[in-house]
């Protein structure tokens, strides 16, 4: 969190975290996507030449004027590669929320559950309590067909008392309701941290 | 490790960015910018440039980062100081500030490398002193209950 008092504004981070080929980018072109151009500046990619994330995707939002401040938000998405741990810690750097996407096929959820608690590890390391950290759950990719039920989904993830949300961000099913929830959980959190 | 936030009054961001002015003045600078290990930019000084700093600060500091990550991987300790990048057109400068600032420094091609590494030391060096004071000043309270609220129904109205 940065807060310019001369400018009112208040800069703050979100990190879109999880598994390689959970969504995490695609909920970025989303939002991208369908955010007017005068709230948004660029979508910046620093991808692989397979077009996968390589350090992180960044986006920053200007949400306007509310009671004489201007929230700004910087949405960033991590690598989700096992071998791109590092980039993974340093971007969670000075973070103040974090959207964790879970992929909801059969097959994936051994990737969720170590990038869960990888996620969890850096958090620890970077000085973070988890307890009161604005950490919003999103199961994306309900699309699919091989998709597990939330019910089975909860059941891997230590994500009890987190908000969740269902998504398919891929069309846009649920993505600004991850969102918003991230962003009014950020919100909250900074009102008690100050 | 123990997170920080960081407050400047608005006297603490004047004269950083005065700072930064003063700097750009003495040479050819593109630009002189100040940014957080996190990404946020919290000041800087543009020439004649329109930049677009918040992609700036968040490519500076994932470069800042990535190169001290480099450096741990190769047995040595995080602590980076200093990134010169020669390009055809001009030479960029990234200096930790502290241990969670940046300093960026872009200057033309012809200016000595020399002046370029002790402006930037220098500049680090009195911006380190001034955002150790502005460190200490507690916030104001603008963040309360009314702004949560307003702000929830705020996004409502966007998306």
């Amino acid at each position: 969190m940065f807060i310019n008092w001369a400018l009112g504004e208040i800069n703050l981070k979100i990190v879109y975290y999880g598994a390689a080929l959970s969504g995490k980018t695609t909920n970025l072109q989303f939002i991208y996507a369908r955010t007017p151009a005068n709230l948004r500046g660029r979508l910046i990619s620093l991808k692989t030449q397979q077009d996968r994330t390589l350090l992180f995707d960044f986006l920053q939002l200007e949400i306007g004027k509310v009671a004489n401040l201007k929230p700004k938000f910087k949405l960033y998405t991590v690598p989700g590669q096992v071998y791109y741990a590092a980039s993974r810690r340093l971007i969670l750097q000075g973070t103040d929320g974090v959207v964790f996407v879970v992929d909801s096929q059969a097959g994936r959820m051994a990737e969720n559950e170590e990038s869960w608690y990888t996620m969890e590890q850096h958090l620890i390391e970077l000085g973070y309590d988890l307890n009161t950290f604005p950490i919003v759950v999103q199961f994306n990719k309900r699309d699919l067909p091989h998709a597990l039920s939330v019910q089975e989904l909860r059941r891997h993830l230590p994500i009890e008392g987190r908000p969740c949300f269902e998504a398919a961000a891929i069309k846009g099913y649920g993505v600004f309701d991850t969102l918003k929830a991230s962003m009014n959980s950020v919100v909250a959190a900074v009102r008690r941290a100050v | 490790m123990s997170r920080s936030s960081i407050v400047l009054s608005p006297a603490h961001l004047t004269a950083i960015q005065n700072l930064l002015a003063q700097l750009g003045q003495q040479a050819d600078v593109r630009c002189a910018f100040l940014g957080d290990l996190s990404g946020q930019e919290l000041a800087s000084w543009e020439g004649r440039a329109q930049l677009d700093v918040s992609s700036l600060a968040a490519l500076a500091a994932g470069d800042l980062m990535a190169t001290m990550e480099i450096a741990q991987l190769l047995g040595g300790k995080r602590t980076c100081n200093l990134i010169v990048q020669e390009h055809d057109d001009m030479t960029i400068l990234v200096s930790r500030v502290g241990e969670g600032l940046f300093l960026l420094l872009a200057t033309a091609k012809d200016v000595p490398l020399g002046w370029s590494r002790l402006a930037i030391k220098r500049s680090a060096e009195r911006i380190l002193a001034l955002v150790g004071k502005a460190a200490m000043t507690p916030p104001p309270a603008a963040v309360n209950d009314d702004f949560v609220r307003n702000f929830a129904a705020h996004l409502d109205n966007i998306w």
